[in-house]
């Protein structure tokens, strides 16, 4: 019961929430080409609001804003939800044409982009109710292994628990993967225009490379005010935690 | 010394002409020792003038005067000279200051001149003089003062791409010259439009270097197009130039540098419109389109000008949106520009030829043309259009003579971001999932605690059954150590039919209670099955089905083969057995 209730809630949006009213009205000011009413809009939509929509929607107005940092960020967070998305992956790409930085990246495989569609884009919500689901399976299945007297149903229920218990691990862990890519800090986005990065967490250290607004980096440690970072050619370094967004 | 001189000329009133009053000097620089001269001109005039003070000199000779007159074709001028030959008195910088003229009324003066005079060497003007005299070899001397190479730029700043005009200029004193090598450097920095002189020619006209004439000549003429910004050199052109040649003489080599012009080239001022292209000075702009209602299949002439002064031959063509269904080729220029002094003007026409495929009428949007204007120092932009093309014809016939062409292709004109998602139903609100919560987990783990509690359950439910029959099995042993008791009892008492009877109910019942049945269902044949259903020995059987027939008959007749005692101890030595098997 608890389950039904909470699958329900995650999809549907009661039409009268002023976050609903408050994207509509974004989506008004956007076709009027007054993008900068439509992004306040959208910001005060996206306090109680999170997912694919609200995100791309964020990341336009910002483009025809001109400010592409920002642009860029919503862009890759509305691809956690939709990883395939392929109107978001064309904006995206125009939007990182705009940038100072140019980092070579590999390009996506179809087959690539539908895993990361199966694993993130179905998220941790569903992947974790077919988990449930399945380990209920699994324990019926033992039951039937455990109460039946012919031989046959107990070796149909001795495999049916084992079957369904390692595709119940398996959902859980993509339930994990996908929770741990939409909620965990692991991309960030570049917001100061230039950046001199550090060989070590520490100011006087030594200027490395530079990177300018709107590139993205992976995060790999952070160091009180300062991350380490690694970009896209595999170039390491440190930087303040406040030059830079995360995803 | 100031001495005022009238003079009086009765000849012919010279009419038409301007009046130009000058001063010059011989030499400047003056060596310390040698005498010069100064002159003070007035062309077509007459009045009085005023000789400037020459404190500075010894006067050697002179004012001496004299004037000319000269008529060419009925025109007349006059001409009237004050010379003074001088002597400096000292080193340094003297200036003489301007004289004066008064002509009908109107006063002129001259501009003032500053004599140099440097330390005594006449050796100079000696060895000119021995060069006038007829000393046949030649001499080289570089800098010299009476030859002298410039480069005059029209302008020391300019804008990229404003024009500028560049001569390169040769000042001579010297009555005879031969010009030798020349060699002027490449112009770096700048596009550049050579003016064509043909023959160098002396100008009329003197031009005076620090109030000393020199005849002049232009050598080189260029319009120069900064392309890059900041200091930008002109580097300086070199010149070998023979000079008093005579019958006499091979004259002297002179070798000239001219100075270098550095020009200060500003960047374009920010806020250029969309469409500019790098197009400076002043221009016209028309598009003429010729047939704007055309067959299908037949060809548009468009003829895109750009008139004016600018760089004009620098221009590339402002762009012209066709419709996509036009066949456009590239467009053909043509130029008509002239390059003089004034800069580069004329007219750069692009012809273009484009030839609609299908009817239908078709508009070419309003094609624009922006340059940048230097002397209002701001852009400019001029439009025109846009057109409206009418393309008759048969749709059907159409494809059947152009049939050739493929399908259009949809082409993406602009770049631009996909529009935003409308898709509200997609609005999620943002809230804890419930993936990753402890109920999450419990849920997931709460049908495997179920099974194991039941396993577990369902474990003592069946420890608690099987020992049913464990506390029968106990019974068993304890009843028939009472039974084997008794017996013992009886035996001690001498009571032989009582001790039999008492081992015959303890065999029996142990049995029943071993085997599961009731006694008074067991028969010999029934214990012999059921013993040997249990897996147990045949002499064990035996010995069971032994000692039950002794006890049988004992009942009736004593036993005499053996005494009590020792069947009392195979019966327990029996059941000793029977237990361990049984348990």
């Amino acid at each position: 019961m608890v389950l039904l209730f909470s699958l329900a809630n995650t999809f549907v949006l009661a039409e009268t929430t002023p976050a609903f009213e408050q994207f509509k009205m974004g989506n008004d000011a956007y076709k009027t080409g007054d993008y900068r009413t439509a992004l306040e809009h959208y910001l005060e939509a996206e306090n109680t609001t999170e997912g694919f929509v609200i995100n791309y929607n964020l990341a336009n107005s910002y483009y025809k804003l001109s400010k592409i940092p920002e642009s860029i960020l919503h862009y890759e967070r509305a691809l956690k939800f939709e990883p395939s998305n392929e109107d978001a992956r064309y904006n995206l790409r125009l939007a990182n044409e705009k940038i100072a930085d140019r980092i070579e990246n590999i390009p996506t495989s179809k087959l690539a982009l539908w895993w990361d569609e199966q694993r993130f884009g179905i998220g941790p919500e569903r992947w974790g109710t077919a988990a449930l689901l399945l380990a209920l399976l699994s324990g019926a299945s033992l039951f039937l292994f455990a109460m039946s007297r012919k031989a046959g149903n107990r070796r149909i229920g001795f495999f049916a628990a084992l079957i369904t218990l390692s595709m119940a691990l398996l959902t859980h862990q993509l339930a994990r993967a996908s929770y741990d890519n939409r909620y965990t800090e692991t991309t960030a986005i570049v917001f100061t225009s230039k950046i001199d990065v550090k060989s070590e967490p520490r100011a006087e250290s030594i200027n490395v490379f530079v990177l300018h607004a709107g590139t993205k980096v992976s995060l790999i440690q952070r160091d009180s005010e300062w991350y380490e970072i690694e970009i896209g050619s595999g170039n390491k370094g440190w930087l303040k935690a406040d030059d830079v967004v995360e995803i | 010394m100031l001495s005022i001189i009238s003079v009086l000329v009765l000849a012919l009133q010279a009419t038409g002409q301007e009046v130009v009053f000058y001063a010059t000097v011989d030499k400047n620089p003056v060596a310390m020792g040698d005498i010069f001269t100064y002159r003070i001109t007035l062309e077509n005039g007459k009045g009085d003038i005023e000789s400037p003070d020459l404190k500075n000199f010894d006067i050697v000779f002179g004012p001496a005067q004299s004037s000319s007159l000269r008529i060419i074709n009925g025109q007349q001028s006059s001409n009237l000279t004050l010379s003074y030959t001088l002597r400096p008195r000292g080193e340094g910088k003297y200036t003489i200051a301007p004289a004066k003229a008064s002509v009908q009324g109107k006063a002129y003066t001259t501009r003032a001149i500053e004599v140099e005079v440097v330390k005594g060497s006449s050796s100079a003007s000696q060895a000119q003089q021995q060069n006038q005299t007829g000393a046949s070899r030649a001499q080289q001397s570089s800098g010299d003062d009476g030859l002298k190479l410039q480069i005059q730029s029209s302008k020391k700043s300019a804008y990229i791409g404003e024009a500028i005009t560049v001569q390169y200029v040769l000042l001579s004193r010297y009555t005879s010259l031969d010009l030798g090598e020349t060699e002027f450097p490449s112009i770096k920095g700048f596009w550049s439009e050579e003016i064509k002189i043909g023959q160098v020619n002396w100008e009329p006209t003197y031009e005076y270097i620090n109030g000393v004439p020199f005849r002049k000549a232009i050598l080189r003429k260029y319009v120069l197009f900064p392309q890059v910004g900041g200091k930008q050199t002109i580097e300086s052109a070199n010149l070998s130039a023979r000079v008093n040649r005579n019958i006499f003489s091979m004259g002297t080599e002179v070798n000239v540098s001219s100075n270098k012009v550095t020009i200060e080239v500003q960047p374009l001022p920010v806020g250029a419109p969309e469409g500019f292209d790098g197009a400076v000075g002043e221009f016209d702009f028309s598009v003429k389109a010729e047939r704007l209602e055309v067959d299908a299949n037949n060809a548009i002439d468009l003829f895109v000008n750009v008139t004016g002064k600018g760089n004009l031959s620098l221009l590339d063509a402002p762009e012209v949106a066709f419709p996509e269904d036009f066949e456009v080729y590239d467009p053909e220029v043509k130029d008509r520009i002239s390059v003089s002094l004034g800069g580069v003007s004329g007219t750069r026409t692009w012809h273009y030829l484009v030839i609609p495929r299908y009817p239908g009428e078709y508009a070419i949007p309003a094609i624009e043309f922006s340059y940048f204007d230097p002397s209002k120092e701001k852009y400019i932009t001029k439009t025109e259009g846009p057109f409206t093309i009418n393309v008759k014809g048969d749709e059907s016939l159409v494809n059947e003579t152009g049939g050739a062409r493929a399908k259009s292709v949809v082409k993406q004109t602009k770049d631009e971001i996909r529009f935003i998602a409308l898709d509200t139903e997609k609005l999620t609100p943002r809230k804890r999932t419930f993936y990753n919560t402890a109920g999450y987990y419990i849920l997931f783990s709460l049908p495997f605690l179920a099974f194991v509690g039941f396993i577990a359950l369902r474990k003592r439910r069946a420890t608690l059954l099987a020992d049913v029959a464990g506390i029968r099995r106990k019974g068993a042993s304890k009843a028939v150590r009472r039974r084997l008791n008794a017996a013992e009892n009886a035996m001690k008492n001498g009571d032989s039919k009582l001790f039999y009877v008492e081992i015959f109910t303890a065999i029996y019942g142990y049995l029943g209670d071993k085997l599961g049945m009731p006694q008074a269902q067991l028969t010999k044949t029934i214990v012999k099955d059921k013993l040997k259903e249990a897996n147990i020995k045949d002499a064990l059987v035996q010995e069971a089905l032994y000692i039950i027939e002794t006890c049988e008959m004992a009942r009736f007749s004593p036993v005499t083969e053996q005494s009590d005692k020792v069947f009392y101890q195979r019966t327990v030595e029996f059941i000793e057995k029977l237990d361990e098997l049984l348990k």
